[in-house]
């Protein structure tokens, strides 16, 4: 509720003032086309976004507010919520050397376009249903983003963040029950979701920025609140029932989600040769698992992602990424009171939601585009293959195809048809995180 | 006697003509290149089908130094573009340019190649951002073709061609054919032949607006012969006075 009153106080005097205004509208519909089930209607949404910004103070004080409103009759309301509907609301203050943004804002550290392991600032909103979609794709924090500029060339950066938004996830419950000879298990895994984090709170990114004509480098160090959810087991009771021929483990009570803290050592670099484009990031995330001995706790993580571009025969613009992924002591024993067999289902479980299911992934993404008509028409392509490296059986593979186009009827107007499609893999999967999976969907977007 | 007074004259003529290619260049670099200039440019791209779409955008130059030159393009309109930025650093040396992109919609800047844009075309236009960018003069073989009249004004013809192949495919253009202005040496058209030597796109400065000491083309047209798509540009709220260092940074680009 405060939140909401800062919000508004913020708001209320700005269109007095306000030198420009700007307006999307946006609608479109998702049809289901899992081979596996009937044919359905995902989603029908219409979605407006007025935006206000101007300048005071002779350009040393300026302000920018967005909305997001929605009219959504068919589609999981997971999305339409008060919570959701300010989309970014700031001021800057402009000095000779810093910039100081104060208010809800988005920020992008990364360098590459696709999994970034650098750009943590912002959570992701996983029911984005096109893993591509910019508009829906994170979610904007309240925070105090200071820039000190040293030179024309280099600065640094210093961002907090005092309630950190998690990842927006749909509610989810899974219950496990399981009655056997010796064990009795009825508990109860839920993620429900929390629109701003009070507990804990306060996360902190810093980084140093550097362009030439070389290469463009960003190094960065956060301390932060993760914003994938970890799980809370201290509402598991464990008691063991002696009374029988076997000592039966009566396992009952509810684990939640919870968030605990990370810290984040990035490295990105972007340079060019000739007509070849080289983006490269680097991001060791340290949890407060490091040991990798807590199951409710997602393991540190080493990723890097290296991505390449060129444009061939003047008009084809490919690009491809390539990522790592290893997840640091991701064989060593638990450490935990709970039966083992119950251990053993909550860490198989529980690796498969925090996506770290096995030591090293490998995933490869494509993208293809090009622009004709000078440039009403685009159609592109979008691919991706994801490897994960079982060391003594076999791979498992999850291929993504999104072929996409867009045709603009006129500067204002313009009509987007596409598909996401998921031909191997699991919902668990990085590629197939979204809750639906195969779907096509058209969009008409008016922009003012 | 008389025929070595006609080669004498040949002789003369060609060293004439050798001395006034590079006079007309460097009279048209003086008069047409400010230090600084900025402006509102509004290009129309104008189908076959006289379909119009618009693009709007503010732009500053600067040169640094001797060598190299600064540009800045903050767009207006259309609504899809608005808040992009492109800063682009150009060499008048063999140096290769570098450009980066500012994107509203990912608020990120990225490096970019020249040719990653539009497939070298700027924006959609009948303009690549090879046509745009500054380039040396040592790429080039300058010749005089000779003389003709482009909108009833009297012109000298330079036909201007990469010496290397590289050149030549890095600008898209087999050659140009320059059209200098007899009376103050400006470039008031430009016909571009592509690669297999056909006649690609034609120039034509339309209108010249007086700053100071310098002729700046105020609207022109880039035509396109072979698609029949064309581009005019209009430039508008032109002024020649210097533009602090700040505007051609990365922070102007994303927190202007």
């Amino acid at each position: 509720m405060k939140i909401l009153l800062f919000y508004l106080l913020l708001i209320i005097p700005l269109p007095v003032y306000a030198i420009d205004f700007n307006f999307n509208l946006t609608a479109d519909y998702y049809g289901d086309l899992e081979p596996t089930t009937p044919y359905d209607n995902l989603r029908i949404r219409f979605y407006a976004r007025p935006e206000i910004s101007g300048e005071l103070f002779n350009g040393n004080l300026d302000y920018f507010v967005s909305i997001n409103l929605y009219y959504q009759p068919i589609g999981d309301e997971m999305i339409v919520r008060p919570d959701n509907i300010l989309r970014e609301c700031y001021f800057g203050l402009h000095g000779n050397f810093y910039d100081l943004y104060l208010g809800q804002r988005f920020v992008n550290w990364g360098k590459v376009d696709f999994y970034s392991p650098v750009n943590v600032i912002n959570a992701i909103n996983t029911t984005s249903l096109s893993l591509d979609n910019v508009e829906e794709g994170r979610l904007p924090d309240l925070m105090a983003d200071l820039q000190i500029f040293i030179g024309a060339n280099a600065s640094l950066e210093l961002i907090y963040v005092p309630f950190p938004r998690p990842f927006f996830h749909p509610d989810e419950e899974v219950n496990v029950t399981i009655d056997f000879l010796y064990l009795d298990i009825d508990a109860v895994f839920k993620h429900a979701i929390i629109s701003y984090l009070t507990e804990p709170a306060h996360s902190l990114f810093t980084s140093f920025r550097y362009w030439s004509y070389w290469f463009d480098i960003l190094l960065s160090y956060s301390y932060f609140v993760d914003q994938y959810p970890d799980f809370d087991l201290s509402g598991i009771t464990q008691e063991i029932d002696y009374s029988g021929f076997y000592n039966k483990y009566i396992i009952r009570g509810i684990a939640n989600n919870t968030y605990n803290r990370a810290h984040l050592l990035g490295l990105g670099i972007s340079t060019n040769i000739k007509s070849w484009g080289f983006d490269a990031e680097s991001g060791l995330k340290i949890t407060e698992d490091w040991d990798g001995s807590r199951v409710e706790i997602k393991n540190s993580e080493l990723v890097s992602n290296l991505q390449v571009n060129k444009t061939f025969f003047d008009h084809w613009f490919f690009q491809a990424n390539f990522i790592h992924r290893y997840i640091i002591n991701h064989k060593a024993a638990l450490q935990s009171e709970l039966n083992s067999r119950l251990l053993s289902y909550i860490e198989t479980e529980m690796e498969k939601h925090f996506l770290q299911p096995v030591e090293s992934q490998i995933y490869m993404a494509a993208h293809l585009h090009r622009y004709a008509l000078h440039n009403t028409l685009y159609f592109a392509l979008n691919g991706g293959i994801g490897f994960a490296i079982y060391p003594e059986e076999e791979y498992e593979m999850e291929v993504y195809l999104a072929p996409r186009a867009a045709y603009h009827f006129s500067d204002l107007v313009k009509m987007e048809a596409g598909g996401d499609f998921y031909l191997q893999g699991e919902e668990a999967g990085y590629l197939g995180r979204n809750k639906y999976k195969d779907n096509f969907y058209i969009r008409f977007i008016l922009r003012l | 006697m008389r025929t070595i007074l006609i080669l004498l004259l040949l002789f003369l003529s060609t060293i004439l003509q050798a001395i006034d290619s590079k006079t007309i260049l460097e009279a048209a670099d003086k008069i047409m290149t400010p230090p600084y200039l900025k402006g509102v440019f509004q290009i129309k791209l104008i189908s076959r089908n006289q379909d119009i779409r618009e693009i709007e955008a503010e732009a500053y130059q600067k040169q640094v130094g001797d060598n190299q030159e600064n540009r800045v393009f903050i767009f207006t309109f259309p609504p899809s573009v608005r808040g992009t930025g492109l800063l682009v650093h150009s060499f008048f040396d063999d140096t290769e340019s570098r450009m980066w992109m500012y994107l509203p919609s990912i608020k990120r800047i990225k490096r970019i190649a020249l040719e990653t844009s539009g497939g070298g075309y700027f924006m959609g236009s009948d303009f690549t951002f090879s046509d745009l960018i500054s380039r040396s003069s040592e790429d080039f073989n300058y010749t005089l073709e000779g003389e003709d009249i482009l909108n009833g004004e009297p012109c000298y013809l330079i036909k201007a061609q990469g010496k290397s192949k590289e050149t030549r495919r890095s600008v898209g253009y087999l050659y140009t054919i320059n059209y200098y202005r007899k009376t103050d040496f400006m470039i008031i058209g430009v016909d571009y032949y592509d690669l297999a030597g056909e006649l690609l796109k034609r120039y034509r400065v339309l209108e010249v607006e007086v700053l100071r000491d310098y002729k700046f083309p105020s609207r022109v047209i880039m035509e396109n012969v072979q698609t029949g798509h064309s581009s005019v540009i209009k430039f508008t709220q032109l002024v020649i006075e210097d533009i602090p260092d700040r505007y051609f940074t990365h922070r102007y680009l994303q927190n202007r």
